[in-house]
């Protein structure tokens, strides 16, 4: 009864289009109502839920995002890539790809990853011929790249979460996959631009040029890199590491490259904010849904099912491959990771399935989930972002989506490639 | 009536914007800083302090809890608009009023529960700042008020769209 009352009346808040945040607390009130509980939980599991010290690792790293982008220094990483992969056959968009790479490190977060290089590249392109829809297609299926590779706000939110894994070792484990998912991606984006004849770069950068931008996006690569040893070393945190991270930033941009002033810092660290307050509100709520579950058992009544259906891991892993693209589709990404990933990652382990390689898994599939048509909500970011529309922004994006699909395939049912660099590390 | 047409009303909403404004760019900031103090510390003068990471996590819901206010404001909460937007305006419009009728009773939870649990708090100390655990807690119900003050201002726009149907 509980149980109903919470899915029905949440997938109905969502389809009327509540904000997901508060579909999710308020289908949790109305189940809590049929149970006898104080409704005091409400308050305090949504305080609970986000006065954490490891949480405070969003707004810091999102505040490196925003300090990168309004002091220009994203703008270093797309010219250092076009410098790298300009001249192959569709020049731009294996620059837009590489970007996230680079960038990816930073935010750690899609959608920022999506504003921040689609807001130059987009136009960019566009203005050497590539169709607007396929400039945003593919903006937003290499946005996927940033949070796999270090470092990485999803890692961080999906080791809170689950609580037994080491964000250092998924860190290390998602750099293959990462690089992987770029290389596919480039190889679609050759493919059709050979078969459309779109630009490849002409002129050759001179020596001077490339010397300047190496500098610069040197400044620059240096912070995914200090976070990235810090935390895979121990040394701090990754909550430090941003924080860390966003001073390198400020003291870089106001006082060497001169590209901000003291007087943007008011709207830095208010956006900031902002953008931090919309994963912070789901985070709060989702504890709340978190708890209703486990107060009817849902955890276990998973694990009992699952493990009815199958003994075999790898059909296991199959039928969470399709669990995880639905719900990626209509659920958010960290409220996914925060409310399913404690209920799978147990089952997993009792399957066999190393917590390095599942954590990989989970947060891969959920990723492909936010771009996969019809619902996904990176398609909706994207369209807004790229002003284009949706339907058209779908049908650039399927080949992408589709080499994503296969790389999710590889990574899920080839545990080497995840497991190779963790376990030379030593985790 | 619109509330362009009240200049007091719009004043007093102006001046709890700035202050707002004022308290999530600092708590921002102060939270960026004390874990930078908490490195150095660690790092340089080898001596670890206790509080930053307190001080970090009041900052942050302070800060977070306002900042979501705002992004309510601006209607930035992500959300599944695939079929609303098939929608007629009006019908839409007023959908929203409806959902944003349940929010304020949902936040109404959240304001009455909140305040009687910062209530209980009030004499317990914090393990670290030594300060009452009801200071971070009051944030709930705060946030709380200020998200129904939003949602009633958004539920006026609502009908404004459908009055100038």
């Amino acid at each position: 009864m509980t149980l109903t009352i919470l899915i029905v009346s949440f997938i109905l808040f969502i389809v009327l289009g509540m904000p997901i945040a508060f579909a999710i607390g308020i289908s949790s009130m109305f189940a809590l109502m049929t149970q006898d509980v104080p409704l005091i939980l409400i308050s305090h599991y949504m305080f609970s839920g986000v006065d954490s010290f490891v949480l405070c690792a969003i707004p810091m790293f999102v505040l490196a995002g925003e300090i990168m982008l309004y002091g220009g220094m994203t703008r270093s990483l797309t010219d250092l890539s076009d410098v790298l992969v300009g001249k192959i056959r569709g020049g731009l968009g294996h620059t837009n790809i590489l970007a996230s790479i680079f960038f990816a490190g930073i935010t750690g977060s899609a959608t920022a990853d999506t504003t921040a290089i689609g807001s130059i590249l987009i136009p960019a392109m566009s203005g050497k011929g590539y169709s607007r829809a396929y400039s945003t297609a593919i903006t937003i299926a290499s946005s996927v790249i940033g949070p796999i590779i270090p470092p990485s706000l999803t890692f961080v939110i999906y080791a809170l979460a689950v609580g037994n894994v080491s964000i250092g070792g998924l860190f290390l484990a998602g750099i293959i996959p990462g690089i992987l998912t770029g290389i596919g991606l480039m190889v679609i984006n050759y493919i059709i631009s050979r078969k459309r004849n779109y630009e490849k770069r002409t002129e050759a950068y001179s020596w001077g040029e490339i010397l300047k931008i190496l500098k610069q996006s040197t400044i620059v690569l240096v912070m995914p890199l200090l976070i990235v040893f810090g935390v895979v070393s121990g040394v701090y945190t990754a909550t430090e590491s941003a924080a860390a991270a966003s001073a390198y930033a400020l003291v870089v941009c106001l006082l060497f490259s001169r590209t901000l002033k003291f007087t943007d810092l008011k709207k830095i660290f208010f956006n900031s904010a902002k953008v931090s307050s919309i994963m912070f509100l789901l985070l709060a709520t989702s504890n709340l849904f978190s708890y209703v579950l486990a107060t009817e058992n849902v955890p276990i009544l998973m694990a009992e099912t699952l493990h009815n259906m199958t003994d075999n891991p790898i059909v296991f892993l199959f039928l969470l491959n399709i669990m995880l693209l639905l719900i990626g589709c209509v659920v958010d990404l960290f409220p996914a990771i925060f409310i399913f990933a404690p209920i799978f990652a147990p089952v997993a382990a009792s399957y066999g399935i190393s917590p390095l390689h599942f954590g990989l898994i989970f947060c891969v599939n959920l990723l492909v989930g936010l771009n996969t048509p019809p619902v996904g909500s990176g398609l909706f970011i994207g369209a807004a972002i790229g002003n284009v529309k949706l339907e058209d922004l779908i049908r650039e994006v399927t080949p992408f989506i589709i080499m994503e699909f296969v790389i999710l395939l590889c990574i899920t049912y080839i545990p080497a490639i995840t497991m190779i660099i963790p376990k030379l590390a030593g985790f | 009536m619109a509330l362009e047409e009240r200049p007091i009303m719009n004043k007093i909403i102006t001046l709890f914007d700035r202050l707002i404004r004022w308290v999530i760019i600092t708590a921002t900031a102060g939270m960026m800083s004390v874990i930078c103090l908490q490195i150095f510390c660690r790092f340089i003068l080898n001596n670890a302090l206790s509080w930053p990471e307190e001080a970090a996590r009041f900052l942050m819901v302070w800060s977070l809890f306002l900042a979501a206010g705002y992004a309510l404001r601006s209607r930035e909460h992500v959300g599944l608009n695939f079929f609303v937007d098939r929608l007629p305006a009006g019908l839409a419009a007023g959908l929203n009023i409806l959902l944003h009728l349940f929010i304020i009773g949902f936040l109404g939870v959240m304001v009455v529960g909140g305040w009687q649990e910062a209530m209980g708090l009030m004499s317990l100390k914090t393990g670290a700042l030594r300060i009452s655990r009801a200071i971070p807690y009051f944030i709930i119900p705060t946030s709380g008020v200020l998200f129904m003050l939003v949602s009633i201002r958004l539920i006026i726009e609502d009908f404004e769209k459908l009055r100038s149907k």
